[in-house]
């Protein structure tokens, strides 16, 4: 009567014995195959070594380069278009144009567009990131309604890329934003790196967008490509988006504005450094420091008594930054502030000043003036001696 | 007697093969999101990114506790990451051996003022903060001593930047592992709150200025057994808890988190055991408290190298810690335990783990000893109790060769034929004794927790070149063997 | 073979008087393109197998091909062919020899044009390139001779791909380049080779870029300039590498062209 459950036992051992087996066996497939492929692969690449030294050497002639001659293996194809690939992504300039012509002439692209359309996803994607390093205006079209099929899924980002890579005009860039911020509405960075991948310049799309969308994503996708560019035809737009209802398009809107501050007028920048939301007021008081914008040291002297901590922390280290007299401003602000977490605030700004002045006083003979110069002050104004504020390294925690 | 030894031993084993069935069940649904994972990552080109402007800036915590032989390899391994913009934080908690000093000297560190330190959470008094001029990128903080959750608290305070990872200070990083990360975390700024890491065992592996140069699998039995866990408890497991944003634990060998939500769910806690996987519960419960959109993510093409213990005296009171943490962690929040809010987390993920960690042990041991006592009693019905055995081997098998394959699928395996072979052969071992004993420290390990012992036990350190210093030897032993038989 | 055997048999001559007869014959302002190779056991039906193969790659392409029994070596001459034809040709050419098992030793190519004449010597130094070492690849006479002087230049990239490329073009432009795949071999290289130039890239594994430009302006060769060419494109990168002493950053995707004008006037 104990033979029934040591059957049942036996057959649950074959079907796991049984899914083991098949799996090695898979795993032992696989790797044979990709060993093999590799090792056939490696022999291809040392046996046209020398139509790459013939690639190097000659591709800044002045005729086009010439695919290799007589017959190619579809593994030797693979191998020549790795290192092709490898070189089109690090070089740039014409020469990039005549490695993508090369592959065109290879065959390459036609091939990989083929692959485009077959069942397998992993194929499929494959080639569209093949197509999009070889730079294929032509397939730019049906990378982008791959890219529709993809909708949330992360290989999105990997048809994306393609098609940047492959866009030929500004109207393209655009429908494939629009397709990234549809499904992925907060990787605004990373679509920004997507789009900055093409080789068009994606400037004038975004200011256009700035100019007339409404979409939070759009936005806020254009205002992270346009940071830390210099677009002065964008202000009307920022100045628009600074009303805007949405937060970050406020803060974002700020910061690209505050890129232009020679452009804004005087009380502009006065209003970003009082703004409701603490974000543009520090990146304002940040840009002051930066900047050199001494006329905005009332200001900045206001904001060290911010309640919020990144306000206080970049308005002291934009009077550190504004010469002697934002230094006095920040030791009267050291020792006259009213509350007590601005004090400690301005009083590190102080001591780090000191210790960095010193630093490069003790580099080159001549900033030792600057050095007792802002010696003198603190002196004066906090009445300790050097000494002593070597003694007072802040404790901080407990 | 013998009846009920019988039966027992049988329920014991269909509640083995139960559960590891529930879990291939996970493992099934999942695949479809893995795979997709698999492929993005295979056709994407992470040095482009390493480079670009768009990242955003990371601070790297690096707690570190008597670590004088492995920190300078690791912090090595740290400053050439392929990354644009990032600050490694080394925090010293009040190490009793000469860890700060080796760190002075090998970066020229000196020491500075606290810039931009922000008090966000409560931690023990910093002594004073260094700075080097030769290496922007590396800041080291002298605390004194609180435990790794207080240092890690410190490290957050004092990081200028926006994501912190998390990394042992007796681990390396994959130059490209950060970016990787990062990558995933820029998919979805607003929902991917927290990113874990691929942890590997690199015993054996040659390593060299902070990088892992060939993969070997180590000769030592011990760290061989767990190379095979890791791979299994990696790609097997945590791919699919992820795919259904069930992760109750990221690593705290490699990990990204938005500092923005560490500081919100209060930081790391003091005095808790398993400090990775209560940081993760403690974002798992504040998001769905307020029903925020989030995903905990496992990012496998990250890859980070770690020292296994290489004897069972410290490798038990490793695991005796952890099964301490993940019931500490269990017990905390078993108010989430089958609330219809908490989702994947209340209703799998959490109960998986008190059937896995604790009942599992007692299930494994007893079944087993029910069927040695019924065999004990009548000899003949051995084939029972081999039965027995090799229902549990085949599970095993089962799950490595799984984990294999997805190794080899997605990250190109590395991984001689040779090794392969000893990872397939240990698996098969693993079920006949190493799986025992593990059951038994997690006993132990619930034993500890009832008597409230906390001993952190004691990880005995070996620097990187020791290992491989040795690994050396045993190669040119190896090599000599077979030359003497060649002659 | 040797080199002297060569000088003296006077192919090196012969050679000369032809290209220069060709140089004048066909039509004014073209070049000659020119392949060598060392090669044993050949017979004139070879040469003309050679020939009707060549003859496959363009479309009436005109070759003249000869051997010179005496020293092993088979000359091709290609009337009105550029250089990177003439190399192009010549792979056609190996491919011949090599299924022929006639390659003995090494191929070269070079073109000569009438705006550029080909002096005695400059021939002289191409049939030695023929020679130089036991080299398998066909080896191109850019004109520029390898001198004594030619500036050392020390490239560390972790992208083999890369380096074997700029090693081909920095190599024509007569540079001695060595080649390094990280921080660390390539700091082993300044301190042995004390190049007039160090190319690198700033995420190295081993040790960083920046470690690189700091020991290498420290060390003894505080003459050797350093050249940056990177993938991160972060500002406070390229500002940093400049105040360590950098004297140019380049970023990638970069133009070798750029790359190459801006060595030029760094060595210049």
């Amino acid at each position: 009567m104990w033979i029934e459950p040591l059957d049942q036992a036996a057959s649950v051992l074959n079907a796991l014995g049984l899914t083991a087996a098949g799996g090695f066996a898979a795993l032992f497939l696989l790797r044979a195959r990709r060993s093999a492929i590799a090792e056939r692969m490696k022999m291809s690449l040392e046996k046209h070594q020398d139509y790459f030294t013939y690639l190097s050497a000659n591709i800044d002639d002045t005729d086009a380069l010439l695919p290799p001659p007589g017959q190619l293996s579809s593994i030797e194809l693979r191998a020549i278009q790795s290192k092709l690939l490898e070189w089109i992504e690090t070089i740039g300039g014409e020469y990039r144009g005549k490695l993508t012509a090369l592959c065109r002439e290879l065959g390459l692209v036609e091939l990989e567009r083929k692959r485009l359309s077959s069942p397998r996803q992993g194929v499929r994607l494959e080639a569209a990131y093949h197509l999009g390093v070889m730079r294929a205006t032509e397939c730019t079209g049906e990378l982008l309604q791959f890219l529709a099929k993809e909708g949330r899924e992360s290989t999105a980002f990997v048809v994306g890329r393609a098609a940047a890579k492959c866009a030929g005009t500004l109207e393209e860039l655009h429908s494939l934003l629009l397709l990234l911020t549809e499904y992925h509405p907060a990787a605004h960075q990373l679509i920004a790196d997507t789009v900055a991948s093409s080789s068009l310049d994606p400037a004038p799309l975004f200011a256009e967008l700035l100019h007339n969308e409404n979409n939070e994503a759009l936005l806020a996708v254009a205002l992270t490509g346009l940071s830390g560019r210099n677009c002065p035809e964008t202000l009307g737009a920022l100045d628009r988006l600074l009303m805007s209802g949405l937060k970050e398009i406020r803060i974002k809107a700020a910061k690209v504005l505050l890129q232009h501050s020679h452009l804004l007028p005087r009380e502009r920048i006065s209003e970003l450094i009082r703004h409701p939301d603490w974000e543009i007021r520090a990146a304002a008081a940040k840009a002051v420091g930066e900047q050199q914008l001494g006329v905005y040291m009332e200001e900045l002297v206001r904001c060290m008594a911010d309640e919020e901590w990144w306000v206080r922390h970049y308005s002291a280290k934009s009077l550190s930054q504004l010469g002697p007299a934002g230094f006095e401003a920040l030791c009267e602000a050291a020792c006259g502030a009213e509350n007590g977490e601005s004090r400690e605030t301005a009083r590190e700004a102080v001591l780090e000043e000191l210790d960095r002045s010193e630093a490069s006083a003790s580099r080159e003979a001549q900033h030792i003036p600057t050095y007792n110069q802002l010696n003198f002050i603190y002196r004066r104004i906090l009445g300790e001696t050097g000494s002593e504020r070597l003694a007072s390294t802040t404790r901080i925690g407990c | 007697m013998r009846a009920f030894l019988l039966n027992y031993g049988i329920v014991a084993a269909y509640l083995i093969v139960g559960s590891s069935l529930l879990y291939l069940v996970i493992l099934a649904l999942s695949h479809q999101k893995m795979l997709s994972i698999v492929k993005s990552t295979v056709n994407s080109r992470f040095r482009e990114l390493a480079g670009s402007e768009y990242v955003p800036p990371v601070s790297i915590l690096v707690p570190s506790y008597n670590e004088e032989l492995t920190i300078i390899e690791s912090v090595n391994s740290l400053m050439t990451l392929e990354f644009p913009v990032y600050e490694v934080v080394v925090i010293n908690d009040g190490s009793t051996d000469r860890t700060l000093q080796v760190l002075l000297e090998t970066f020229g560190l000196k020491p500075c003022r606290p810039a931009g330190f922000r008090p966000l959470l409560p931690s023990r008094a910093i002594r004073s903060v260094y700075r080097s001029p030769l290496y922007p990128r590396l800041v080291v903080i002298d605390k004194i001593n609180g435990g790794k959750a207080d240092a890690l608290n410190a490290g957050i305070n004092a990081a200028a930047y926006p994501l912190v990872a998390t990394i042992d200070a007796d681990s390396l990083l994959e130059k490209d592992a950060l970016i990787r990360l990062v990558k995933v975390y820029m998919e979805n700024p607003e929902q991917h709150i927290a990113v874990g890491g691929n942890v590997r065992i690199a015993n054996g592996s040659s390593i060299e200025d902070g990088r892992v140069l060939s993969v070997r699998l180590s000769n030592k039995w011990l760290p061989a057994m767990q190379y095979v866990e890791y791979v299994k408890a990696f790609l097997g497991g945590r791919i699919g808890w992820s795919a259904m944003n069930g992760l109750l634990i990221v690593s705290g060998a490699f990990g990204l988190f938005r500092k923005d939500y560490l500081v919100k769910v209060g930081g790391y806690e003091e005095g808790c055991p398993g400090e990775d996987m209560n940081i993760v519960m403690k974002l798992h419960k504040y998001m769905l408290d307020r029903h925020l959109p989030y995903r905990i993510v496992f990012c496998p093409d990250a890859v980070c190298w770690t020292q296994a213990p290489d004897t069972l005296r410290v490798l038990g009171a490793q695991r005796r810690r952890w099964i301490r943490g993940s019931l500490w962690n269990v017990s905390k929040f078993r108010a989430m335990l089958f609330i219809p809010k908490y989702r994947v987390i209340g209703w799998l993920a959490l109960p998986y783990t008190i059937m896995y960690e604790i009942l599992s042990p007692f299930v494994r041991l007893s079944g087993f000893a029910a069927l040695a006592g019924y065999v004990l009693l009548d000899m003949t019905q051995i084939r029972v109790l081999l039965m027995f055995l090799l229902v549990n081997l085949l599970i095993g098998m089962v799950f490595t060769c799984g984990s294999l394959l997805i190794e080899e699928m997605a990250f190109r395996s590395p991984i001689r034929t040779y090794d392969l072979l000893r990872i397939i052969g240990l698996s098969a071992l693993m079920a006949a004794g190493y799986d025992q004993i593990n059951a038994l420290w997690k006993l132990l390990g619930q034993w500890d927790y009832v008597r409230r012992n906390h001993a952190w036990g004691n990880m005995v350190r070996r620097s990187w070149q020791d290992e491989a210093a040795e690994a050396g030897q045993a190669r040119s032993r190896k090599t000599k063997t077979t030359k003497a038989q060649a002659v | 073979m040797n080199n002297t055997l060569l000088a003296e048999s006077g192919l090196a001559q012969r050679l000369y008087e032809h290209v220069n007869n060709m140089l004048q014959t066909v039509v004014p302002g073209t070049e000659c393109g020119v392949i060598a190779a060392a090669v044993h056991g050949f017979s004139p039906a070879h040469l003309q197998e050679l020939e009707n193969r060549l003859g496959m790659e363009g479309g009436n392409l005109a070759t003249m091909a000869a051997y010179e029994a005496k020293e092993g070596a088979l000359i091709i001459l290609l009337p009105g062919q550029s250089l990177a034809f003439t190399h192009f040709i010549a792979l056609s050419a190996k491919d011949f020899l090599k299924e022929a098992e006639l390659l003995a030793g090494g191929m070269a190519v070079a073109a000569f044009s009438e705006s550029a004449p080909a002096a005695e010597e400059d021939i002289a130094g191409f049939v030695s390139s023929l020679n130089a070492g036991e080299r398998t690849e066909i080896a191109v006479y850019s004109g520029y001779r390898p001198a004594p002087e030619a500036p050392t230049v020390v490239m560390i990239d972790p992208n083999a791909d890369l380096l074997d490329f700029l090693n081909v073009r920095l190599g024509l432009q007569g540079y001695d380049v060595r080649p390094a795949h990280d921080g660390k071999e390539g700091l082993r290289l300044v301190e042995s080779v004390q190049p007039d130039l160090v190319i690198t890239e700033l995420a190295l594994p081993a040790l960083d870029g920046y470690q690189v430009i700091q020991r290498v302006r420290n060390s003894r060769s505080r003459t050797c300039k350093v050249v940056v060419l990177t993938d991160l494109t972060v500002e406070q990168d390229i500002c940093k590498c400049f105040e360590l002493g950098a004297a140019d950053v380049i970023r990638k995707p970069f133009s070798p062209k750029e790359l190459e004008a801006r060595l030029k006037r760094l060595l210049a």
